[in-house]
Parts: structure tokens; C-alpha cells; sequence
């Protein structure tokens, strides 16, 4: 491992060859150390004197982090698999193409490049647009400290605005969704343009079990609260009922209720009021499409 | 101390460990052909190429590219011998100050690497992550578009 202190540097820089090389290194640097991925919010936040840190923990070259792998039951997303390769996933699996076409919306090419997954989640940003989706596939995440490993939902990683829940010297390791029954997932998203952060956005996944009926329906917003949110008030009037019973007006009623949920504020982007009715608007067409690709598919 | 390939040569720096990528291929290299115009990964002027991915340099480390191969636009053909992209963007006018211009010529070679053939849409979407204060944009997807024939049209 490579330790790099100069006179001017306000943080040392820590390069460890492997993850317990890493983990042991955020256990000795403590409050002060922070694990340096993509670094594409990390260095604005340090540049801008918004964080101090320490120790930065560079982690780009633990290549066993890194990639995408479908097995028979999960798909597992290792940490720093960056935007650019989340953006090329939709022919990895399909249960991606969502995710992947979010993505290549998020930033820009060339901050893709450096961009990581875990950064997006681990930021905790109320805004980050790969956690609603990730939370509808039912992503869990694991992580690994000095003192051992532990799995929790990704909905649980998110404590405050930019605060997550992970312990000074925890290490996202990778995300795993479970893979299962016939899913659908949609989303909407406004924002200005590309580059722009989202003003909202609105994931959907549903999935049907063998006799045709919902088993699991789960709806989550981003940038409409002061965490990435799961929606469970629309959830509920979906789980059970079969296609033809999702109608224009239940799927409308279920809208309705998840945007209850939210709990959004006025910003430099746009308005409560606004955040609030869109959020209602892009559910109902996120469950739509969501509907008409089970039924396509059921006919095949 | 770290090593890195910038534009083909081994070359040994030191920088601080808060130092940008930006600010060392700048200020220790002296390859000025790096912009740093917002220094926040939006404009896209300091885009440089990182083992042959398009990167926003004032975002990365300087100590992340260590052993890593660095591409600037002074890696890119020479005063007698443009690369086509170059070529390109002079004879479509693809910029009035020139600021932005070396960003956008790093990240279209990226671009057209990974899609030789696009169309002016894709051009334009692929482009979105470099600003140009002139507002050059039809004469820069122009170029991008004409630079794409001419690598084809090289590589048959």
C-alpha cells in the first residue's frame, strides 16, 4: 500500500491493494477517513471546505468490486461499477434496461467515466436518481468494516439528507437484486435537459407470479423528500390483483396515494406544489407502461 | 512520487494529494491545452482521455492516474499533421474563441470510437457534456459528423 503525504495536501492519500487492505485503512483513519471512489461529489464537497476530511482512501483499483454478474437468482453490481458501465448494462440483463437508461441521463459522458454506483448511494444525496430504481428491484446492499460484513435493504441506507447510515470505515461491497417472477419497471424523470439533476422522478417495478396476479409492487421517488423514498400507500392497492384488474382508474387511485407519500420542498429547481403534482403524474404513467408491458408479454 | 503515460511519455510527478488531475497536467506538465473553465464537472473544457475513456480531469485525483495512460489534445496529431477531428473542426467552423475547443475534440474522439457511424442526434446527446460559451453547437455537431466519414472512410 501507498501512503502519500506532501506539506500543502490537507488529507493523506491511501491507495490499499485489496479490500482488507481497505477496510483496515478506514478503521485506522476513523472519523476522518472517507473511501475516494469516482470522487465526483467528494471533491466538490472538499474543495468547497463543505467536509473535512483526513485520510482519502483511494478504492479504484480494488478490481474485485468492480462489474456486474447475473447468477440464477440475483444479479450482483459491485460497487464501483461506474455510470458509464451502468449505461451500457441493458443487454446484461433486462430487469438493467431501466437502470442503464437512467444513467446515461445523469451528469455527463465524461463524469460517468469516473462516477461510481456505490458513490451515487453512499452520498446519500435526496436527489440520486440510481436509488429509486435500485429500491423498486428490490436491491440490498452489503458492506464490510475491520470488524466483519453485514446486508441491509438499500431503503435503509438513507438517514438524513447526505447522511447515510454506514459507520466511519464501512465499505459499500456491492448491491445484489434478486431476480424472480416477471417483472416490469418503468420510470419518469424531469428534469431541464441532460446534465441537469432531476427535479423528480418517479420507479415503478411490478411483478407478476405464475397465476397472473401481482406479488410484488413497489413504488419510489427521488428529489421529493429529504431521502431517496419508497411509496408503499400506492403499493398497496396493486399487490394482489390480476392485469385486467389494474385499471386506468385504480392505477390512478394508486398514483394518488404514493404521492401522498412524498414529502417534497421548494428549491432552486422548482416548487413543492410542483415536485408534488408532477410526482402524482409520473407514477400514473410509470404504472401504465408498466401494465402494458406484463400484458404484452403475457401474450406471447 | 508517481509515474504516469501522458501523450506516449513516462514522466514522473509529485503532486499534492488534493491535486486535480486538471491542475497537474497544467501546472506541472505545462499541457495548457487542459481547460479549466467551472472546475466542476460540468463544462467539459478539461476533458482529457484516462486508459482511453473520456474523463473530467478537474474531478480526478492527479495520484488516481498514477500508471494510468494519459491523452491530452497535445497527444492529439501535430501542427503538420492534424488528426481528422482537428481537420474537421476548422473546416466546419466548429468553434469562434477556440476555449472549449479542445474538450470537445478529446470527447468526440472518445465518442466516434465507440460509435463510428452516429447520427446528428446521437452526435448532439453524446456532446452534452462540454459547454461552448460561443454557442457554436450546429457547427460543432457538423464537425463531429464530417470527422466520423473521414475515420471511416480512413479505416476501410
Amino acid at each position: 500500500m501507498s501512503t502519500t503525504t506532501t506539506e500543502i495536501a490537507r488529507f493523506a492519500f491511501v491507495r490499499p491493494d485489496d479490500v482488507a487492505g481497505a477496510v483496515a485503512a478506514g478503521a485506522a483513519a476513523g472519523q476522518g477517513g472517507r473511501f475516494w471512489a469516482g470522487g465526483t461529489d467528494l471533491m466538490l464537497e472538499w474543495q468547497r471546505k463543505q467536509r473535512s476530511i483526513e485520510t482519502s482512501i483511494d478504492i479504484t483499483r480494488l478490481s474485485e468490486l468492480r462489474g456486474i454478474d447475473v447468477g440464477p437468482s440475483e444479479i450482483r453490481i459491485g460497487a464501483l461499477t461506474t455510470l458509464a458501465e451502468i449505461e451500457r448494462a441493458a443487454a446484461v440483463h433486462p430487469d438493467l434496461e431501466t437502470l442503464a437508461a437512467i444513467a446515461a441521463v445523469m451528469c455527463t459522458p465524461q463524469t460517468r467515466t469516473l462516477a461510481t454506483v456505490a458513490g451515487n448511494l453512499c452520498n446519500a444525496s435526496p436527489a440520486a436518481d440510481l436509488a429509486p430504481v435500485l429500491m423498486v428491484l428490490g436491491a440490498r446492499i452489503t458492506t464490510l468494516t475491520a470488524e466483519g460484513g453485514r446486508e441491509l435493504e438499500l431503503e435503509d441506507l438513507f438517514a438524513a439528507p447526505k447522511q447515510s447510515v454506514l459507520a466511519d470505515g464501512e465499505l459499500l461491497t456491492h448491491i445484489t437484486i434478486p431476480l424472480g417472477g416477471r417483472r416490469a419497471v418503468r420510470y419518469g424523470r424531469i428534469a431541464r435537459t441532460v446534465v441537469d439533476i432531476a427535479l423528480t422522478l418517479s420507479a415503478c417495478a411490478l411483478t407478476l407470479d405464475d397465476q397472473g396476479r401481482i406479488i410484488t409492487a413497489r413504488i419510489a421517488f427521488g428529489s421529493v423528500a429529504p431521502t431517496p423514498l419508497r411509496a408503499p400507500s400506492g403499493e398497496q392497492l396493486l399487490v394482489g390483483k390480476t392485469l385486467a384488474e389494474l385499471t386506468p382508474e385504480l392505477l390512478a387511485e394508486a398514483a394518488t396515494a404514493a404521492a401522498g407519500d412524498a414529502n417534497p420542498i421548494d428549491d432552486i429547481r422548482t416548487s413543492a406544489a410542483y415536485r408534488r403534482h408532477a410526482i402524482r403524474v409520473l407514477t400514473q404513467r410509470a404504472l401504465t407502461e408498466a401494465v402494458a408491458q406484463l400484458s404484452v408479454g403475457g401474450d406471447q | 512520487m508517481i509515474t504516469v503515460l501522458v501523450n506516449g511519455r513516462e514522466q514522473a510527478f509529485e503532486p499534492a494529494a488534493d491535486a486535480s488531475l486538471a491542475y497537474m497536467l497544467r501546472e506541472e506538465a505545462g499541457l495548457i491545452g487542459v481547460r479549466v473553465s467551472c472546475g466542476e464537472g460540468e463544462c467539459g473544457a478539461c476533458t482529457v482521455l484516462v486508459d482511453e475513456r473520456p474523463v473530467t480531469s478537474c474531478l480526478m485525483l492527479a495520484h488516481q492516474a498514477a500508471g494510468r495512460k494519459v491523452t491530452t489534445i497535445e497527444g492529439f496529431g501535430s501542427p503538420e499533421n492534424l488528426h481528422p477531428i482537428q481537420q474537421a473542426f476548422i473546416e466546419e467552423q466548429g468553434f469562434q474563441c477556440g476555449f472549449c475547443t479542445p474538450g470537445f475534440i478529446i470527447a468526440a474522439a472518445a465518442f466516434l470510437e465507440e460509435n463510428p457511424s452516429p447520427t446528428e442526434e446521437e452526435t448532439s446527446i453524446a456532446m452534452s457534456g462540454n459547454i461552448c460559451r460561443c454557442g457554436a453547437y450546429p457547427y460543432i455537431v457538423r464537425a463531429v459528423m464530417t470527422a466520423a466519414e473521414r475515420l471511416r472512410g480512413a479505416s476501410v
